[in-house]
């Protein structure tokens, strides 16, 4: 039950980048989050997002509990949601320690939602071996969910940000619940079937399923280039700084051995480019507050517990973002409310 | 000496306390320092303690906070680097560390606390490949202290030293080395009846020590605090008031400053009435 009724409403993701699209000193940055952490309360969202990043040049939050706590401690209510965690990188000791300080500051208003991670570069900084990124995460859930960590995590929701078919097996098999990425309804419907078929009573003692939805609405095809302009560049600047070899792989086929076009040549920039243009299968941007109603109302048909709206940080502008938030606090949400019920 | 900065340290507090505890060292021109000195302590888990102090920062604005890290807990160098820089920058540049030496394996730790202290510039990974923990601190240099060891460990450390008198029995002679000292004094009770009983007596001795030290902070390391929100609060504001005005003054004043500020706070005021804290984060 959310703050607005029956559906639970989330916003996602704040990440602290301090991107050349959008440059900020890093500090200022942490103060933004408070506000709009606060702005996202007042508007009766149910959860806030951060994600998870290391090395980044921008900054990229690498301490999402530490960031949570810091961002509980300003607001009063919001679930503050970490989306997505990544668990390998993190010794499982390191997390149950940090949920404790964070429950005992502002109990019960932590969710972690986690997965494998897929950038090889912080797994070779940490010195962890990324093709056993899967017996890792098991490992440390078999302990956080019912192991010698249980108590340590006492009040703080799992969830699992997985959504491919070892993910969701894994995700069913400890009871957490699961953040599914923007898909199209056939496959929600798919993926929330195949999860709740294999779903035990574990960390929960009954299925929960979110997704992200995308928090933009476009109006007209000029509002759409420029937001998908931004959103490209904010996708290149990422891949920059990533090793696109890593990119190009894909999840979960670590051990292909791709000859990557040489650092500083027009093929790897164009290389990098490509993936940036094909940048993740996200759903169609509304044109009005109406069709994302009647969008997201299949997705409540379908069974769905929350709706996470995605923003980026630097795909529009925060003024540019601050009225969207107040179209869909003020005209969608309480729709999709009264839908709901 | 005066001028002198004093701090407060809570082992074994949980992270609400410290938070409280931190918003009334903030209204009392104390700093804070989260975790524990010996390491030892309840709640004193490295990321415990970076958790602790991203709450802290988050309801106070002026007071320095200082962590007690082992690098023996559950953080990795990286990890904790990540963590440091994360909470320096959402403090607004307010972050000093305490590196807290082991009495074992003393080579090993110190190759973690270099890694850790270079990690915001570079972290070697392969094929002469580097990358760095960022963000980095919103400081361009991070003040740190080395606790329990030596002054040869803290210089190969750019740290200061926490002394403490009861331990370290004879601070260690700091003849032509200036460098950063920091008196450690262990209060077993209250701060109240630490000062109830000679109050004038207990400043000069203080004074003394920090003298003997060539101590520039004091951390008074509050090892049995009354669990009493009311009791702490008093105490916290005795420190802020008695103990700084009395450390801070030039040594002809202490006689009249410890008397007054003691009997302003404690025989012409209720202590606990005197703070001001917002509970809003709870």
């Amino acid at each position: 039950m959310g703050a607005t009724g029956p559906l639970d409403i989330g916003i996602a993701v704040f990440t602290m980048q301090a991107s050349y699209i959008r440059p900020r000193s890093h500090a200022h940055l942490y103060q933004e989050a408070v506000v709009a952490a606060r702005r996202a309360e007042e508007r009766g969202f149910d959860s806030f997002w951060l994600g998870e990043h290391h090395h980044s040049y921008d900054g990229y939050d690498p301490s999402v509990i530490q960031t949570a706590a810091f961002l509980a401690a300003s607001t009063e209510r919001i679930m503050l949601a970490s989306g997505i965690l990544i668990l390998p990188l993190h010794s499982p000791e390191r997390i149950a320690e940090a949920a404790a300080a964070f429950q005992s500051i502002a109990p019960g208003r932590l969710r972690l939602a986690v997965g494998i991670g897929w950038n090889a570069d912080e797994f070779t900084a940490a010195e962890i071996d990324i093709t056993h990124r899967g017996r890792i995460m098991e490992a440390s859930l078999e302990r956080l969910v019912a192991g010698d960590l249980r108590d340590r995590l006492a009040g703080t929701e799992l969830w699992s940000g997985q959504h491919q078919a070892a993910g969701l097996a894994r995700a069913a098999r400890h009871g957490l619940g699961i953040a599914v990425p923007p898909s199209p309804i056939e496959e929600f419907v798919r993926i929330r079937a195949e999860y709740l078929a294999q779903f035990q009573p574990g960390r929960f003692d009954r299925p929960r399923v979110a997704m992200f939805y995308p928090l933009w609405i476009a109006p007209d095809e000029p509002h759409r280039a420029w937001l998908d302009a931004r959103e490209v560049e904010l996708l290149r600047s990422s891949y920059a700084h990533n090793w696109v070899e890593d990119l190009a792989r894909g999840v979960g086929d670590w051990r292909k051995a791709d000859i990557e076009p040489a650092v500083g040549t027009d093929a790897r920039r164009a290389q990098r480019d490509a993936l940036a243009a094909a940048r993740p299968t996200q759903l169609p941007l509304a044109t009005s507050a109406t069709e994302m109603i009647d969008s997201v109302g299949q997705y409540i048909d379908a069974g769905i517990d929350e709706i996470i709206f995605l923003r980026m940080d630097c795909t529009a502008t925060p003024a540019v973002e601050e009225r969207m938030l107040d179209l869909v606090a003020g005209d969608v949400i309480p729709e999709l409310q009264r839908m709901a019920k | 000496m005066n001028g002198r900065r004093v701090s407060v340290s809570i082992p074994g507090a949980d992270a609400r306390t410290l938070a409280r505890a931190a918003q009334l060292a903030d209204t009392t021109n104390l700093d804070i320092w989260l975790g524990d000195p010996r390491t030892q302590a309840a709640n004193a888990d490295d990321c415990y303690i970076t958790t602790a102090a991203a709450a802290a920062a988050a309801v106070t604005s002026h007071c320095r906070i200082g962590l007690f890290l082992s690098l023996r807990g559950s953080g990795t160098p990286l990890r904790l680097a990540e963590d440091i820089g994360v909470v320096d920058q959402a403090s607004g540049g307010r972050l000093e560390l305490g590196l807290v030496a082991p009495t074992s394996a003393r080579e090993e730790w110190e190759h973690d606390a270099r890694a850790l202290l270079r990690a915001w510039h570079d972290w070697p990974i392969d094929g002469g490949r580097s990358v760095a923990a960022l963000p980095g601190p919103a400081q361009p240099w991070l003040p740190r202290m080395l606790v329990g060891g030596t002054f040869d460990e803290a210089e190969r450390l750019g740290a200061g030293l926490l002394l403490f008198t009861s331990r370290d029995t004879s601070p260690p002679p700091i003849a032509g080395r200036e460098r950063r000292i920091a008196l450690g004094v262990e209060v077993a009770g209250s701060v109240r009846d630490w000062l109830a009983e000679d109050v004038l007596g207990a400043m000069l001795g203080l004074r003394a020590e920090s003298d003997r030290a060539g101590a520039h902070d004091i951390v008074v390391v509050l090892a049995d605090p009354d669990p009493d929100p009311a009791h702490l609060a008093d105490d916290l504001r005795l420190l802020g008031v008695v103990v700084g005005t009395s450390v801070r003054c030039p040594a002809h004043k202490v006689e009249f400053l410890a008397l007054d500020t003691w009997r302003w706070l404690h025989e012409l005021t209720h202590l606990h009435e005197e703070i001001d804290v917002s509970e809003s984060y709870v």
